[in-house]
């Protein structure tokens, strides 16, 4: 659980409008980074810093969507509130399709501008609970020995004991030990919260 | 019955009252929690109440034990106040220096609540010796004596410190220039604390025997606090409502300047059979969105140009259409438009006496206000008038909103001059061609040896020859215009001269006024190679030449018109020109709005912000203006220009345009180069032609997929200064390139074909020279212009 707190990176390229956006948003209690250009945004942002970015759609050598394609191509998952001059349909249907968080046209109205950076920013906390929910139960994974992790995608298929120490080639008695040591060790009170911990870490069943 | 002791009478009133209003100041926190200086006020009177409760413990003490236990514990509520005064200072006042601060507050806390209660006695007196009653007004009532602690000192300490830190901070406000409070909070701060310091020395010491007054002094500085708080609300609320007032008046604007932006954009190349339809529509948009009833547009009759008649009329829905309107109604408006005078009019009672005729129509037809503009461009004659009514209710009409209607006016005017225009066109090719067909071509010989004329009787009739009048050449000569005898006298010569056939186009002085002819002939030789004779035919060509000239005035408005054009496609990178500015106001007036809520509102912030929404609106203005002055319809104005200015100028205005394309410019100028002669806004018609165009040969999809365009203004040592504009499109088929600025000529679904023919046009005009060539690679075209040097024309 990240318990810094989040913060609106907000970029375009007009200062005025850049100062005035960052202004309202402080106003309203965000904590506000403020960037004139992408590549500025771009060089100095945090992965794992919480938030979301407010974006103006047209600048000069990079646009809104290019910049949406730089976050994506890092991996960074941060939720994006789109703002543009002019309303074109097909620029904010595609950016809609690559996870844009809003689309908002200017001069923007605070009800819609925080309503929408508030919704971003509940995204954003959502998706790192969510990362950090897979990669605690990878890291559970890890622990797991070459056999054990044999086992584990043999029961979450649904074998019985004998049939996997037929697969493995041993005796039930020992899978017994071994399947007792991988719920230990997953941390799974029951088959079924096996299954789905092994599920949400894409563990292949055999 | 116990007499009520005035002592314990004004002593507990005080406590009562502090107790009082710091609960007020508590309710107001609880409600508004980062309202910390409403905490603060709270917590300096509960102090201020703690101090008074162990005041009287001290005046009605009646051991040396007793005193001593009350003066220890006096400390607390002190310190309490202490600290509660200057947080209210840093954080209220925005004033005192930090350290000093933390200094103050820790020297207090240091004194008042660790040292006072480890050292034997107490800070004040290590022991008290015995008391001493005192008469005070006539009661008598406890002091002390006793042996000073050495720790007084760091006491006494702790108070310099904070006189200091208030000093420091009255001080910081008057030098802001908010004297008020500088006087009002930190001044009865200094004088009250002094008072109270002074005064507690003296008992201290030993030098007055006196009651501790220390609960006056901090209910003194309390009310100041409290009277600032209150003071500051009533401040917040007026600055909130100048604000909403504001905001509201941006938003109307912005409304309106958006109609006006769509209703341009719609005149935009709309066929002349659509103008009619189209300006009703406007009219009705215009109605609805100011809240007008009656729209009427007047026109001077094509026919007869001394009747107006109105052609567009708007009513509100469920408003009956007024059953007759003619110019006879309102002859003294009529005159007013006649003159380009424009009327706004709240109420019919503020026409003039002279318009008596007027407001009895403007009654019977139910109008409260009138607003009638001329529609004129560049101060040409009108061409019909614009009348908005309002029959609900009177209203104003202010500077902006009429500014803007007459914006709308000319985008009318444009449109219907447009349409009279095409039917005059169409009227002079047709007088062209009547012309032509009815051209009488007239026979003529010439002995040259005899030097006689033979012409047909028409042909003498024509020109002004008797039937038997000698025409000679000096005779033929004397009827050719005095202008043109030269052109005609060398034609001939050379003609003579055996340097082919004789040709020429001059004026014919004839009787029925003056002639264009256009008169051919062949030179016929004898066997010597002498010219004996010359046969040759004449061809009336006064209607052509006339439409000719017909056809140069409309050029000039078509430059105009395709200037208009120019804009209309240029209208969304304006409207988000526009919308910069705007974006910013509102964002701005927004968070005003939010500090405004605050019961402490950051002032100096929303002052900041003010300034910034200022600054911004007329950021918008000036869009605006540089808008109109390309759309200005003025006479040709020759001055010396600086060309690179006008490149910049005209990228400003394409700018967001470039941006949202993608296309990236490059400028390369060079530094001192000498100006030119020439209209700034033909040049910059031109330029924004070119750039435009570079762009759209980028954007339709050809070309190797990189945008940038390239400008260069730079010295043509041939020509004067040379500019370029370079794309990376696919370039112009090599066939075609010299064919680019015909009229006509267009590549584009939606182009009128027109913008290299008036760039041509006026490169020419201003004795230059335009051109096009494909770059070598990468693949591309290359717009060049060159326009003398201003010496060089003069």
């Amino acid at each position: 659980v990240n318990e810094r707190a989040p913060t609106v990176y907000a970029v375009d390229d007009e200062p005025a409008a850049l100062k005035a956006i960052a202004r309202l948003l402080r106003a309203a209690g965000w904590s506000v980074a403020p960037y004139a250009s992408p590549a500025e945004f771009l060089a100095r942002i945090d992965p794992e810093a919480p938030g979301c970015l407010v974006l103006d759609m047209s600048m000069p050598g990079m646009t809104g969507l290019e910049v949406q394609q730089a976050l994506e191509a890092r991996g960074l998952a941060m939720p994006i509130v789109f703002l543009t001059g002019r309303a074109d349909v097909p620029t904010s249907v595609k950016a809609m399709k690559r996870g844009a968080a809003d689309f908002l046209t200017k001069p923007v109205d605070e009800q819609d501008l925080l309503a929408a950076v508030r919704r971003a920013i509940e995204k954003d906390a959502a998706g790192r609970k969510d990362r950090a929910e897979v990669a605690e139960i990878a890291d559970r994974l890890a622990t797991l020995t070459p056999r054990e992790r044999e086992v584990l995608e043999r029961v979450i298929s649904g074998k019985l004991n004998k049939q996997i120490a037929h697969d493995l080639g041993t005796v039930e008695k020992t899978i017994k030990v071994h399947r007792g040591r991988v719920m230990e060790k997953m941390r799974a009170p029951s088959v079924a919260e096996l299954v789905r911990l092994a599920q949400r870490a894409g563990v292949r069943p055999t | 019955l116990i007499p009520l002791s005035w002592v314990t009478a004004a002593w507990s009133a005080a406590i009562a009252a502090c107790v009082t209003i710091a609960l007020q100041h508590v309710w107001v926190w609880v409600k508004d929690r980062p309202a910390v200086d409403h905490l603060m006020t709270a917590a300096a009177l509960l102090g201020t109440a703690g101090v008074g409760v162990c005041e009287l413990l001290l005046m009605r003490a009646a051991t040396p034990e007793q005193f001593g236990f009350a003066l220890r514990w006096v400390q607390l509520p002190v310190a309490v106040t202490v600290v509660a005064l200057i947080v209210f200072v840093q954080y209220h006042l925005r004033a005192g220096r930090q350290w000093l601060f933390w200094v103050v507050i820790g020297t207090r806390v240091l004194a008042s609540l660790v040292v006072n209660f480890l050292v034997p006695g107490g800070v004040i007196y290590s022991e008290v010796l015995r008391l001493h009653p005192v008469a005070f007004f006539g009661e008598t009532v406890s002091t002390a004596e006793g042996i000073q602690s050495p720790w007084i000192l760091f006491g006494r300490l702790g108070t310099v410190l904070m006189l200091t830190y208030f000093v420091d901070a009255a001080a910081t406000l008057w030098r802001r220039g908010d004297r008020r409070r500088s006087v009002v909070v930190c001044g009865s701060m200094v004088v009250y604390a002094a008072v109270a310091v002074v005064h507690v020395a003296l008992i201290h010491s030993g030098r007055l025997r006196s009651p501790y007054l220390l609960t006056f002094a901090f209910l003194g500085i309390t009310a100041a606090m409290s009277y600032e708080l209150a003071s500051d609300v009533l401040r917040a609320r007026s600055l909130a409502e100048s604000l909403r007032v504001s905001e509201a008046e941006a938003r109307a604007r912005l409304d309106f300047e958006t109609l006006l932006s769509e209703l341009s954009s719609r005149f935009v190349n709309l066929p002349a059979g659509e103008i009619d339809r189209e300006i009703g529509e406007a009219q009705r948009r215009i109605c609805q969105s100011l809240d007008l009833d009656l729209a009427v547009l007047w026109q001077w009759s094509a026919a007869d140009s001394g009747v107006i008649i109105p052609t567009h009329v708007h009513a509100r829905e469920g408003l009956r259409s007024p059953a007759e309107l003619s110019e006879g109604q309102f002859p003294w408006i009529r005159q007013q438009m006649l003159v380009g005078r424009l009327i706004a009019v709240s109420s019919l009672d503020d026409l003039p006496a002279e318009a008596a005729v007027d407001r009895e129509s403007g009654r019977l037809l139910g109008i409260k206000s009138n607003l009638t503009l001329p529609l004129s461009v560049g101060g040409e004659p009108p061409v019909g008038a614009l009348a908005l009514n309002s029959l609900q209710a009177e209203r104003d009409w202010p500077d902006s909103l009429v500014k803007g209607l007459q914006l709308v006016g000319q985008v009318f005017t444009n449109a219907l001059a447009r349409q009279r225009h095409e039917s005059a066109l169409q009227e002079s090719e047709e007088r062209l061609r009547l012309a032509i067909k009815a051209a009488s071509i007239m026979i003529w010989v010439w002995d040259v040896v005899r030097d006689e004329f033979w012409l047909s009787p028409e042909t003498r009739a024509l020109r002004g020859f008797a039937t038997s009048e000698r025409v000679t050449f000096e005779r033929y000569m004397g009827g050719v215009h005095p202008d043109d005898r030269k052109g005609v006298q060398e034609a001939a010569e050379a003609a003579l001269a055996g340097k082919g056939d004789f040709d020429s186009e001059h004026r014919f002085l004839a009787p029925a006024g003056e002639r264009w002819v256009s008169v051919h002939g062949v030179v016929e030789r004898d066997a010597g190679g002498r010219a004996i004779r010359m046969r040759g035919a004449s061809l009336d060509i006064t209607a052509r030449k006339a439409a000719e000239a017909d056809l140069l005035l409309h050029r000039e408005e078509l430059a105009h018109l395709s200037r208009v054009t120019m804009v209309g496609e240029l209208s969304g990178s304006l409207a988000h020109e526009l919308n910069q500015p705007l974006t910013a106001i509102l964002s701005n007036a927004q968070a005003a709005q939010r500090h405004l809520a605050h019961a402490a509102p950051d002032l100096d912030e929303v002052r900041e912000i003010l300034k910034d929404i200022v600054s911004e609106d007329k950021r918008a203005g000036e869009v605006i203006r540089r808008l109109r002055l390309l759309l200005r319809k003025g006479e040709v104005n020759h001055q010396p220009l600086d060309l690179s200015e006008v490149v910049e100028d005209v990228l400003k205005i394409t700018r967001s345009d470039l941006v949202s394309r993608g296309v990236a410019v490059a400028i390369d100028t060079v530094a001192g180069l000498p100006a030119v002669a020439g209209d700034r806004v033909q040049l910059q018609q031109v330029l924004l032609n070119l750039v435009v165009n570079g762009c759209d040969a980028m954007t339709d999809g050809a070309g190797s997929g990189d945008r940038r365009l390239t400008v260069r203004v730079y010295r043509d040592d041939v020509r004067g200064v040379r500019v370029s504009v370079s794309d990376l499109g696919s370039g112009i088929p090599a066939e075609k390139l010299d064919g680019v600025f015909a009229p006509f000529f267009t590549t584009k679904a939606h182009g009128l074909g027109l913008g290299l023919a008036v760039c041509h046009t006026i490169i020419e005009a201003h004795g230059g020279r335009i051109w096009a060539e494909n770059n070598a690679a990468p693949p591309g075209t290359t717009f060049h212009f060159t326009i003398p040097f201003a010496a060089e024309r003069a």
